[in-house]
């Protein structure tokens, strides 16, 4: 058995063995870090070795990481556009209807005491404005033309609240007129229903003046003002004709968009079959035209009085086909919806992505589309990358051979090259986002406005040519991280390449 | 006691067709405080040789001891670590870092060996003051001459503190004041610090300066001359 002292000894000694070990750790990781920052130090002087080369690289990245984050910040800016214009102006972000009312838009299917729905939702903070429609499919004509439409009947002011119809009025007034049955219709309609004419008159030409169009061709245009044009291809035909394809092509936009004059106070026939399936039909006088940024919306819906369509459709006073709620903002709107389903329990209530998926995939796609953009330019630079570290590895044998021979181990190499990488892909990613950034707030800001070019074609497809360009810091990180992963992917072949050196052969190699 | 000793050492290169004996049983021992030469016409095996007894290369035979150690016994990770703190290399074309200082040149070595600040400062200042460049710490090696360079590429072999110096021709690119300034700097270090310097060279001044001129001719040792 041992004794006391020896007990005494063995735990000194174990005390003291404890010391050395926990010593000698931290010599190691103090070792470890001054050689770390050693190579760090080394790494980052080795990337401005060959500042043109480097540069070339840094280059590349910037504007790759720029043409990347601008391209999906534009296509993002460009959809959330489309977004929002569709929660103000279409869907709003929840909307109420009898279940079976959206197979086929039957009158029949309606809500019935929505004032007390209404005022219910009402009360609900984050809600700002319900609007209830009357909605019947209709044909409407013109002494020129007819058309299918779709007739909103609404309530003025609590239609204000909750879209911005309103706010697009290009002629005319959104109901504010004293006439009789008034109706507002969109600009595509107007032209469908022939109740446009092209004139250029001195007014528009000062307005043209203002916005930056070319005076001469104002002057070589001169022989059209005052003249009237019936349809917008005779208008073409003649500014066509005076100032050649080449200029009219790029001006005809500009001129068309002002030359336009509507034909306010014309009689437009609604026809539609009613609520006990008779035939209905009333005249509507022309009291405003609207031009939103979707054609596709401004040649279907037109909006009249709910009071008046009401009268000559046979619907109930206490029954609407539609209602629309607009919020604060989407942040909770599921559990708005939530809400809004136990005040609504017998109808179908659906928030904006519920009644347009389509739009609301395009947001997911951005995400992807992000990281597909980004993995093809980063996949280019990369080959970049590998080719110009090939390089640097080949043109510094003799010195890697020389670090080797001289006791810098095979892992302190192999970190050095991938640090030098990983740094040169960095710096340019860092200009590349400095620029992106920039360049991305300030026209996110000022907005890019692509109306003079291509305006027609994406209005024609729902989409505003106006768009502001926008970006997530979670994107920024996201792209950091994959910059970090192209160049540790780039780094290691030529890394690999400079463990295989022999140090003998590669100091005294030419 | 021998700080190097070389026994029956053998390198045999197998090419595709024939088989090169570069080095072919080399015995031989190297005390401390040597100042060596190997000599030799353009492939008797002496940079062979000299890899060899830096831990550069394997040998196909034979092995070095060195203090002790025979480095056939190290893998290859532990040779790194065993040139680091007992070899001081100078090469012909000098190598230095051109990105780096003279004085970040010198101290990189110690850096590896994880020397402190003060320890690194110190010794650096010493060893470039000691080759006549107290001067130039700060210079880069593209501001420096050849000569100035290859001091410089001394100073760094010497900062690890190793048992021996291999220099591999270290005058060969350097004129004949740089050559004479540079091997009477080696010189004063080997008397004065006792440092061990073995040369693989065809310059006659650095063999008149040597005091032990080690023939090779063919991959064997020749003549062993030590002067008086």
């Amino acid at each position: 058995m041992r004794n006391f002292k020896q007990i005494k000894l063995i735990k000194k000694i174990s005390k003291i063995k404890s010391q050395i070990i926990e010593y000698s750790n931290k010599q190691i990781i103090k070792l470890t870090l001054k050689t770390k920052k050693m190579i760090w130090s080394i790494a980052w002087k080795n990337v401005w070795r060959n500042k043109a080369r480097s540069g070339v690289v840094i280059v590349a990245f910037t504007l790759g990481i720029f043409g990347g984050l601008f391209t999906v910040a534009s296509m993002v800016g460009w959809i959330q556009r489309r977004i929002d214009l569709a929660i103000s102006n279409e869907l709003s972000y929840i909307q109420i209807h009898q279940p079976n009312y959206k197979d086929n838009y039957e009158l029949k299917y309606t809500i019935n005491n929505y004032k007390s729905i209404e005022d219910s939702i009402n009360k609900i903070p984050e809600v700002k404005g319900v609007t209830s429609r009357l909605k019947i499919f209709a044909m409407a004509s013109t002494a020129g033309s007819a058309t299918g439409v779709m007739v909103n009947g609404i309530d003025i002011e609590d239609e204000k609240l909750v879209t911005k119809v309103d706010d697009f009025i290009k002629d005319g007034t959104f109901f504010e007129t004293e006439t009789r049955n008034p109706i507002v219709i969109g600009e595509k309609l107007a032209k469908s229903l022939k109740l446009i004419s092209y004139k250029l008159i001195n007014e528009d030409k000062d307005q043209l003046i203002k916005l930056d169009f070319p005076q001469n061709i104002l002057q070589e245009l001169d022989s059209l003002t005052n003249i009237n044009f019936r349809t917008e291809e005779d208008f073409e035909e003649a500014v066509y004709s005076l100032i050649g394809e080449k200029k009219a092509k790029r001006y005809i936009y500009a001129l068309k968009k002002q030359a336009i004059k509507f034909k306010l106070r014309r009689k437009i026939v609604i026809q539609f079959q009613d609520a006990n399936g008779d035939l209905a039909y009333s005249a509507f006088k022309l009291a405003g035209v609207y031009k939103s940024d979707n054609q596709m919306f401004d040649g279907l819906n037109i909006f009249v009085n709910k009071n008046d369509l009401r009268k000559i459709a046979a619907v109930p006073e206490n029954k609407v086909h539609e209602m629309a709620i607009l919020l604060d903002n989407g942040e909770s709107l599921n559990k708005i919806a939530n809400q809004v389903k136990s005040i609504a329990n017998n109808y179908e209530v659906e928030t904006w992505e519920e009644l347009s998926p389509e739009i609301a995939s395009l947001n997911k796609m951005m995400d992807f589309y992000l990281i597909f953009f980004m993995i093809i330019i980063l996949l280019a630079l990369g080959f970049g990358i590998v080719n110009t570290m090939l390089m640097v590895v080949l043109e510094r044998i003799k010195e890697l051979g020389m670090l080797m021979a001289i006791g810098m181990n095979k892992t302190r190499v192999f970190m050095m090259i991938m640090l030098e990488t990983i740094m040169l892909c960095l710096v340019g990613t860092g200009f590349g986002m400095l620029i992106s950034y920039s360049i991305i707030t300030w026209t996110g800001n000022t907005g890019i406005d692509l109306s003079r070019f291509f305006g027609e074609g994406f209005e024609a497809m729902g989409y505003s040519a106006e768009f502001f360009p926008e970006i997530s810091t979670f994107d920024f990180i996201q792209v950091t991280i994959l910059v970090i992963i192209t160049g540790i992917l780039a780094a290691i072949g030529p890394a690999r390449k400079a463990l295989k050196l022999n140090p003998a052969e590669a100091v005294s190699s030419e | 006691m021998a700080i190097i000793q070389i026994k029956n050492l053998e390198k045999i290169y197998n090419g595709s067709a024939i088989q090169v004996h570069a080095v072919r049983g080399i015995d031989l021992n190297f005390e401390e405080g040597e100042f060596a030469a190997i000599v030799g016409p353009s492939g008797s095996g002496k940079t062979t040789f000299l890899n060899m007894l830096g831990g550069l290369d394997r040998p196909s035979n034979g092995e070095v001891i060195i203090n002790g150690v025979s480095l056939n016994n190290l893998s290859n990770r532990q040779l790194v670590d065993f040139r680091l703190k007992n070899i001081g290399f100078v090469f012909q074309a000098y190598n230095l870092i051109p990105v780096l200082t003279a004085q970040e040149n010198v101290e990189f070595i110690m850096h590896l060996q994880g020397a402190s600040k003060e320890e690194r400062d110190k010794r650096v200042a010493d060893l470039l003051s000691a080759v006549g460049l107290g001067d130039r710490l700060k210079s880069r090696p593209g501001k420096l001459s050849g000569g100035q360079q290859q001091r410089v590429a001394v100073a760094r072999a010497l900062a690890s503190k190793p048992k021996f110096v291999l220099a591999d021709e270290p005058t060969a690119n350097l004129d004949s004041k740089s050559t004479e300034t540079l091997l009477d700097i080696m010189e004063v270090l080997n008397k004065e610090e006792n440092i061990t310097f073995i040369f693989s060279t065809h310059d006659a001044r650095v063999v008149k300066k040597a005091r032990r001129v080690i023939t090779l001719v063919d991959g064997q040792v020749e003549t062993d001359e030590v002067k008086k």
